[in-house]
C-alpha cells in the first residue's frame, strides 16, 4: 500500500475539472474527444457484479480498449442501426471525488468518485448511479486514463439496454 | 372462459398478432406450456456442494435448484408449506436446510418439513408434519442430461429424451468439447430485460433474414475502422466475431435450418458463423489427449448455431454461452446469459466466449440493442390497424420436400423454424400437451 499522494490545491483542481471534462464529452455524445482522454493502452469497464475482478474471464456489461471504442464511435448514430434511431441524451453529475488510501503500482493516480446519471432514449429517463474509479497517469497539463471502472449499484441486477458510455 | 379460438390464431402461413398482444393468451401460455413443457432450470454446476442453492422461476412460478446431503440435485417449489412465503429469497448461498423467514417452519434439503416451532397448537389438527402438503414439494418431474437440469410442472409429459430429441446431440457436443467431458458455470450472469413478448425473443434466435440487415451498422463501423488502420495491421479478434454477423443470404442459406419435434430447431450442423473462428492450439492438444485425433475431429465438426430448446433455452455448439427465457408478462421478457468452462480446456477458450458475450449479447453491446429495437418496433408496429397477420411463409414450398427423419430441414433464411414452433404452440395451447 502506497501512502497518499501529497496533492497541491492546483493538482486537485485540475484532477476535478479532468473528471468534469470527461463527463461532459459523454453528455455531449462527443466521442473522438471523449477517446482522446484514454491512454493508448486505456479501458473503459463496467463489470456485470460488484465483486468482480477479472475482465476477461468474467463477464462485462462493457469493457472497451481504443478499438472497440472507436468501432463504437463510428456506430454511434448509424444510419443502419434500428436501436440508433432514437436520440440519446445524458446528464451525468460527480461528487465525492478523493484519492483512497490504496493507490495502484506503476505510478498512476486513483481517483474515485461517486455519479448519477440520467439518460433519455426511446420516451424514457433511466437513473444509473454507482462509484468510478478512474486511474489516471499525468500527461502534458492534464491527465490521460488508463482504466475507469465504473461500479453501477445494481450491476448484477436486471439491465435494460445502454447505447453510451456512462 | 378465453375469448379466442386457437385454431382461428393460426394459419400455415401466417398466425395473429394477439400471440404477441394479448394477455389472455399470455395466461394461458403459461398454464399450457410453460407449466406442461420441460424447462431449463440451471446447471448441476451453479450447486458445487451439499446446501448449495440457486433460485429461479419457470414462468412466474419460483422454484429452488438445490444440493442435497447425498449429492442429489432436487428442484422444489419455492414455497412455504405454511402461508406459502417465498423461503430461499437469495438468488444463491449455501444453506444446512432451508428455513422461512415469517414463522420459522423448517425444511430438509429435499424439501421435507423438519420443523414447525410451538407445535402443541396443532394438537389434536390433523396437521402432519410429515404430510407432503407442508413441504417445500418437489417440482413434479426434474431430469439431469450432462448436468443440465430441465424439470416440469407437470406429472404428464413426454420423457426427457422423448421431448429433446435430436436437440440432445448440441447438449453432448457442448459437453463433449471440454477435454474432461464437463462443463462448469462462471460468474454471474448477464440479465437483459426486455419489452417484447418471450415469442419474439425464441424466433429470433433462427432467424436468419435480419443478421445482414439489422446488425449492418456495426460491421461497417468495424470495417471503417480497419480501412483507417496502417497497412499491415494485425486483423483483431473482434473482427472475427462481429464481421460474420454481416455474412450473406447465400451463406446463411447454405447453413440450412432443422426443425425438430416439440418446436425445437438448430441452423447450421457442419457450419455456423462460428466455424471461422481461429484454432487455440492449447485446447487442441487438450482434446486430442483427452479423445485422441479422430474424435476430436468428430466432435468439433458438429457445428450447430443457436439450438432453440423450445420454450426456455437455446445453445451453441462454439459458443460457451447459453441464453435462457423467462417470460415475464405479455410484453416483458428477462433474457439471461449465462457463460461456462470447459473443464479442461485452457482459459483463452473462456476468454473469447466472454468477448464475444460483451460484443454480442450484453445490454450495452452494438448488437443485442439492435435486436432489442426491432422485437419493440413489432409491438409498436402490431398495434396498426392495417392487418392483423404476422407473416411467416418464407419457403413454405420447400417444407416438405426437405423432411428428414431427424427433422425438417430448409434452406437457412426460409421461416420454417416459426411455422414449426407455431404448429406445436397450438398444439400446448390447445390441449396443455405437444405430441409432435
Ligand atoms: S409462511 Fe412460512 S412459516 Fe409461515
Ligand atoms: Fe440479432
Amino acid at each position: 500500500m502506497h501512502d497518499l499522494m501529497p496533492l497541491t490545491i492546483e493538482d486537485k483542481h485540475r484532477i476535478e475539472g479532468f473528471l468534469y471534462e470527461e463527463a461532459l464529452c459523454l453528455d455531449e455524445a462527443r466521442l473522438d474527444d471523449w477517446m482522446s482522454l484514454y491512454s493508448e493502452d486505456g479501458v473503459y469497464w463496467m463489470p456485470a457484479s460488484p465483486a468482480q475482478t477479472c475482465p476477461l474471464t468474467e463477464i462485462s456489461i462493457l469493457y472497451e480498449d481504443q478499438l472497440l471504442m472507436d468501432i463504437r464511435r463510428r456506430n454511434l448514430g448509424h444510419a443502419l442501426s434500428p436501436s440508433m434511431d432514437y436520440p440519446i441524451r445524458g446528464s451525468r453529475i460527480i461528487g465525492n471525488i478523493h484519492l483512497p488510501k490504496t493507490q495502484p503500482n506503476g505510478g498512476a493516480i486513483r481517483v474515485c468518485s461517486t455519479f448519477h446519471a440520467q439518460l433519455y432514449y426511446r420516451e424514457e429517463t433511466t437513473h444509473f448511479a454507482g462509484k468510478y474509479t478512474h486511474d489516471l497517469v499525468a500527461k502534458a497539463e492534464s491527465y490521460s486514463i488508463v482504466r475507469k471502472r465504473v461500479d453501477l449499484i445494481n450491476a448484477d441486477g436486471v439491465q435494460r439496454n445502454l447505447l453510451i458510455y456512462i | 372462459m378465453v375469448s379466442f379460438e386457437i385454431s382461428d390464431l393460426i394459419q400455415e402461413n401466417r398466425i395473429d398478432k394477439s400471440v404477441y398482444l394479448d394477455p389472455e393468451i399470455f395466461e394461458l401460455e403459461m398454464q399450457n406450456i410453460w407449466a406442461k413443457a420441460w424447462i431449463f432450470i440451471g446447471h448441476d454446476s451453479q450447486v458445487p456442494h451439499a446446501g448449495d442453492f440457486y433460485t429461479t422461476d419457470i414462468g412466474r412460478s419460483p422454484v429452488v435448484m438445490v444440493r442435497a446431503k447425498d449429492g442429489q440435485v432436487h428442484v422444489l417449489h419455492n414455497r412455504c408449506g405454511h402461508k406459502g412465503a417465498k423461503v430461499a429469497g437469495k438468488k444463491c448461498g449455501n444453506v444446512a436446510g432451508f428455513r422461512c423467514p415469517y414463522h420459522g417452519w423448517s425444511y430438509k434439503l429435499d424439501g421435507a418439513l423438519r420443523g414447525v416451532p410451538n407445535r402443541h397448537g396443532y394438537e389434536n389438527t390433523d396437521f402432519d408434519i410429515k404430510d407432503p402438503q407442508f413441504s417445500m414439494t418437489p417440482l413434479a418431474r426434474v431430469a439431469n442430461v450432462r448436468g443440465f437440469v430441465f424439470a416440469s410442472l407437470s406429472p404428464e409429459g413426454p420423457s426427457i429424451e422423448e421431448f429433446l430429441g435430436d436437440a440432445i446431440a448440441t447438449i453432448n457436443n457442448v459437453a463433449d468439447r471440454a477435454p474432461e467431458g464437463e462443463i462448469e458455470i462462471v460468474c454471474s450472469p448477464l440479465r437483459y430485460e426486455h419489452d417484447c413478448n418471450w415469442k419474439m425473443f425464441v424466433e429470433n434466435l433462427n432467424d436468419a433474414m435480419h443478421p445482414m440487415v439489422a446488425h449492418a451498422s456495426v460491421g461497417q463501423a468495424a470495417k471503417s475502422y480497419l480501412a483507417d488502420q496502417p497497412e499491415g495491421t494485425v486483423y483483431p479478434k473482434e473482427a472475427e466475431i462481429i464481421f460474420p454477423f454481416g455474412s450473406s443470404y447465400k451463406f446463411f442459406d447454405e447453413m440450412k435450418v432443422t426443425a425438430l419435434k416439440y418446436g425445437h430447431s438448430y441452423m447450421g450442423g457442419q457450419s455456423s458463423i462460428h466455424t471461422g473462428y481461429s484454432d487455440i492450439p492449447d485446447y487442441m492438444d487438450a482434446m486430442e489427449a483427452a479423445y485422441g485425433d479422430t474424435k476430436t475431429k468428430e466432435i468439433l465438426s458438429q457445428n450447430r448455431h443457436n439450438t432453440i430448446i423450445y420454450p426456455s433455452f437455446t445453445l451453441k455448439d462454439a459458443i460457451q454461452a447459453m441464453r435462457v427465457v423467462r417470460p415475464v408478462s405479455v410484453d416483458k421478457t428477462i433474457i439471461e446469459t449465462w457463460h461456462f468452462r470447459l473443464k479442461g480446456a485452457p482459459d483463452e477458450m473462456l476468454k473469447r466466449t466472454i468477448l464475444y458475450s460483451r460484443l454480442i449479447n450484453s445490454n450495452a453491446s452494438m448488437v443485442g440493442p439492435d435486436d432489442w429495437d426491432c422485437y419493440r418496433r413489432m409491438h409498436e408496429g402490431l398495434q396498426s390497424h392495417s392487418s392483423k397477420w404476422v407473416d411467416m411463409r418464407r419457403g413454405l414450398s420447400a417444407d416438405s420436400k426437405a423432411t428428414q427423419s431427424k427433422g425438417a430441414q430448409s434452406f437457412g433464411t426460409s421461416d420454417l423454424s416459426f411455422r414449426n414452433q407455431y404448429r406445436v404452440w397450438a398444439k400446448y395451447m390447445n390441449t396443455g400437451t405437444s405430441d409432435a
